[in-house]
């Protein structure tokens, strides 16, 4: 992916004093102002004149839009706009998506309209384009960037959904959408996957507000709006992992004799701890007799259909000097007198996979780019009922059951 | 789904991710190109797209001793779809690496092969499943499966799992292929014997079943009532690049019929199966190939057409002519392009000509499906000189390079007149999805992994194929012996003889120039 220059390596948006036209700006990837208003009217104009001048050079071929998604990205400050720019620039390699960025920041700059209620807007279109493997220049995708300091602004469900293009799905990506809840209801509608990333998280209380948040949003039923978190896909490896340890029978066989698991995590970790262990819960049909203590500990009984047989203590516990890339630094099983584990190694190269059933063995685990976890978020990694069961059931640990019981619970399907 | 799971409640959902089961891979002929420029290259980027299992090991065994890692940490950085190599990564795949050596027909070499393995199983988890890839000359085909059997490093049970990939060619003929059918067949259950056949593994090739089953417009106009005929064609602008020994035994209709084309076109022609399912897919496949008509032998020449590229220029350069080319006899009579005309006899395609075409050093490298539908009763629009003709539609799955579908229809040109004009409504891989497809070698190696043959050939449908080539290959040794003449000549950088433009031109037809 090209940008005209590469600027994955924090350089993007910088150094663009050189003077340009509008259509030699948009080509090369550099941000073009447009009013508001015309937004599709100035890229309608700018795609139109970029083919002509390709074709006036003796372009083989015309610049070509695709289209997979409508991505709306909602960033605050600059630093999160830059990072998700350099994200978008990887992600669109593979997926080539309209991206929306909804960019809340005070400082506009001279540029910014303000409109009937108030609200000063600015916006400004780039290109993303790349060279296919046959060596022509085939322009994949484009960016449309609306900055303004309230999002509350009641001209933008109308600006947005006028952006969107037809018969292509669209997915909201809000990184901690407990934040600021009250803007995003006017257009949470609109969306076909509404993504989120518990890993940009901070602390227990934060995954329980944004259980709450996606509730009175959507609901809890899996309904026609689907949900993912880039923290829980951060989370498949130890999954995978995990789930390894029960390969051999007599590990599966030793479920009934689960009495206690214990998660310890990094700083900063708090959220994928709790994740891990709603999965956990769900996977073996455990249900919570009351919520975490101040301890870090629960008392947990077998449901309907577990293979455990007697109470299970759950235990999270902080390891301040842990490396775990993912925020956890071990996850342990103890049944009877069993230990089935999988721990960071020291080096903190890899996993250590410890059982009594099984050779010990050092699994290598990196951690997953941004661009990686969005890619999937995007793709059928996005539909993944497991994730709501989890966020619920590690939610309702910290809040009590109460709260989701009222209403449907989600259906484990496949 | 508890079977694949195993019972393993923390397995759930993760099995949604094609996640296979820990194995161990054996590619026997590791020395090879193959092994080389896409075997591991493949593991590599399936390693990268985190879809190997947990516990993994690539075994690599041939003859002679090789720092077979080294190498192949090497192979990795030429050939990967996904370059530079990442490091990290490596450090980690790079370490299930290992080799074994020794001769194919050696049983101590399988006896280190199996303590080999047995290590593996306890330091990779790999959990005694096994694939063993046999990649090496046909010839050792028989003699590698026998020994796997009797060193019991192969068995019929179901678990753990042990499954055998066979490169092509299977068979050089009917009977050839029957025998090695045998032999796979006594150590081994079908589901067991993987035939691969790379073109299967191509994204578009797959995506004609989603074409024609997950759409609702096309499937109406698939059958004789609107298709006029069908052109499969495969062009390689190469010559046979060093391989005259092997190519100047085998020819374009073993080396490209027998096998890719007849899998893609049974793929285009079948009917709907009842499910997505392996056994399904090749039950209709294989009613395909038993329909097709059985060639008049009286008639070989209206039927078929042989040829032999000539010496010329192409793309500029000189290049030599077939008979010219090292390891092939002077006056061999092996063929570097064929045409056939065929005939699927069943109610859909019942009268509709299947024009297949495969040859070397041609105009260009090209692989693809058309499907010409017929002309309108009566043309409504008229111009200057009277009624406008007006050219057919033509649907147009495109396999290589360029993946895509295009359908060509007439459109009006802008203007006062009434002018039709033909243009097309294109689908490209490229710009629809924006990802280069993965490499074939990546989605079948999976896939055996995972224990699916869907994509692989089954026993039956590659005797029915061979049945069908034995006897043009039969007509064609009948006919030289009766009157050998040598084979007509084309030139470098064209589509064929002209023989085979005369044998469109009889039906009222031409080659598209794709």
């Amino acid at each position: 992916m090209s940008q005209g220059q590469d600027f994955r390596q924090g350089e993007r948006r910088e150094g663009w004093a050189v003077p340009l036209d509008a259509v030699a700006a948009f080509t090369q990837g550099a941000s073009v102002s447009v009013a508001p208003e015309r937004i599709e009217q100035e890229l309608l104009s700018l795609w139109r004149r970029a083919s002509e001048r390709a074709q006036a050079q003796g372009a083989a071929f015309a610049v070509t839009r695709a289209c997979q998604w409508n991505l709306i990205v909602h960033t605050h400050g600059e630093t999160e706009l830059l990072s998700a720019k350099q994200i978008i620039d990887m992600v669109t390699e593979s997926v080539p998506c309209r991206v929306l960025f909804l960019h809340e920041t005070e400082d506009l700059g001279d540029g910014a309209l303000i409109g009937d209620d108030g609200v000063p807007l600015h916006a400004s279109v780039e290109a993303n384009f790349r060279e296919s493997p046959s060596g022509r220049r085939e322009i994949v995708a484009e960016e449309i960037t609306i900055e303004t300091p309230q999002l509350h602004s009641r001209r933008l469900p109308g600006l947005l959904r006028s952006l969107l293009l037809p018969d292509v799905p669209t997915a909201l990506l809000v990184a901690n959408p407990a934040r600021d809840a009250e803007w995003l209801r006017p257009i949470c509608g609109d969306a076909d996957r509404f993504v989120f990333d518990s890993g940009k998280l901070s602390g227990f209380g934060e995954l329980g507000k944004v259980a709450i948040v996606l509730e009175e949003l959507y609901g809890t039923s899996l309904g026609s709006v689907e949900r993912m978190d880039l923290g829980w896909l951060r989370l498949w490896p130890w999954r995978l992992l995990l789930s390894s340890l029960y390969d051999a029978p007599q590990s599966r066989a030793g479920l009934g004799r689960l009495r206690e698991i214990v998660v310890r995590y990094t700083e900063g970790g708090e959220v994928s701890a709790l994740l891990l262990a709603g999965w956990l819960m769900g996977r073996l049909h455990l249900v919570q007799t009351g919520t975490l203590a101040s301890d870090g500990t629960a008392q947990l009984v077998p449901g309907a259909g577990s293979p455990v047989k007697g109470p299970v203590q759950l235990r999270l516990g902080l390891d301040p000097g842990g490396r775990g890339p993912t925020g956890l630094q071990e996850v342990a099983l103890l049944q009877g007198e069993s230990t089935l584990s999988a721990a960071v190694c020291p080096d903190g190269g890899g996993i250590l996979l410890s059982s009594p059933f099984q050779p010990s063995r050092t699994q290598p685990m990196r951690g997953r780019p941004d661009a990686e976890l969005w890619v999937a978020a995007l793709g059928v990694g996005g539909r993944d009922p497991l994730m709501y069961e989890a966020l619920r059931l590690g939610a309702a640990l910290l809040l009590g059951d109460e709260i989701f019981r009222e209403q449907q619970q989600p259906e484990v399907r496949w | 789904m508890d079977r694949l799971l195993g019972g393993n409640p923390l397995a759930e959902g993760l099995v949604g991710d094609r996640q296979p089961e820990p194995c161990a891979m054996v590619i026997f002929g590791a020395s090879g190109d193959l092994t080389r420029r896409k075997l591991v290259p493949a593991l590599y980027s399936l390693a990268r797209e985190r879809l190997l299992p947990s516990g993994f090991a690539i075994v690599g065994m041939a003859r002679r001793a090789l720092p077979f890692a080294q190498d192949m940490r090497e192979a990795v950085g030429q050939f990967a779809r996904r370059r530079p190599v990442d490091e990290a990564l490596w450090e980690s795949f790079g370490g299930a690496i290992s080799y074994v050596s020794g001769d194919f027909d050696d049983p101590a070499a399988y006896e280190r092969l199996r303590l080999h393995l047995h290590e593996l199983d306890l330091q990779r988890g790999t959990r005694g499943n096994r694939i063993f890839y046999i990649s090496t000359p046909p010839e050792s085909f028989e003699t590698i499966l026998r020994h796997l059997g009797q060193a019991q490093l192969i068995s019929k049970s179901e678990r753990p799992f042990t499954r055998v990939i066979i490169e092509k060619p299977f068979g050089r003929d009917l009977a050839s292929a029957e025998q090695l059918n045998r032999v796979c067949l006594d150590v081994l259950r079908e589901d067991q014997i993987y035939r691969i056949d790379h073109y299967l593994g191509k994204e578009t090739v797959q995506n004609i079943l989603m074409f024609r089953f997950a759409n609702s417009i096309f499937e109406p106009l698939w059958n004789g009532k609107y298709v006029d005929h069908v052109q499969l064609t495969v062009a390689e602008s190469i010559g046979i690049e060093g391989r005259g020994n092997y190519y100047d035994q085998a020819g374009t209709l073993r080396d490209m019929v027998q096998n890719h084309i007849f899998q893609f076109m049974t793929l285009m022609a079948m009917e709907p199966p009842v499910a997505f399912e392996a056994s399904a897919v090749h039950d209709e496949k294989v009613k395909v190939l038993r329909a097709l008509r059985e060639l008049p032998m009286s008639e070989i020449d209206r039927y078929t057409v042989r040829g032999q590229y000539a010496a010329g220029f192409h793309q500029g350069q000189p290049v030599p002519g077939y008979l010219e080319e090292h390891g092939v006899a002077p006056q061999s009579q092996t063929e570097t392009y064929v045409a056939l005309k065929l005939f699927i006899d069943n109610f859909r395609w019942g009268g509709v000509p299947f024009y297949v075409r495969a040859g070397k050093r041609m105009a260009r490298r090209v692989s693809e499906i058309a499907i010409t539908f017929k002309q309108l009763p009566h043309a409504l629009f008229s111009g200057p000189m009277g009624k406008l003709s007006h050219e057919p539609n033509v649907l147009t799955l495109r396999i290589q390079p360029d993946e895509g579908i295009t359908l060509k229809f007439l459109s009006k040109v802008p203007g006062p007149t009434i002018e039709p004009r033909p243009v097309t409504m294109d689908f490209r891989y490229g710009t629809s999805f924006g990802i280069e497809p993965p490499e074939a070698y990546e989605r079948l190696l999976l896939d055996c992994m995972l224990g699916d043959g869907t994509l692989f050939a089954r026993g039956d449908e590659v005797m029915a194929s061979w049945k069908y080539c034995d006897r043009v290959l039969s007509g064609w040794a009948e006919r030289d012996a009766h009157r050998k003449v040598a084979l007509p000549s084309y030139e470098p950088g064209t589509w064929g003889p002209e023989a085979s433009a005369n044998m469109l031109a009889r039906d009222g037809r031409v080659w598209r120039r794709p």
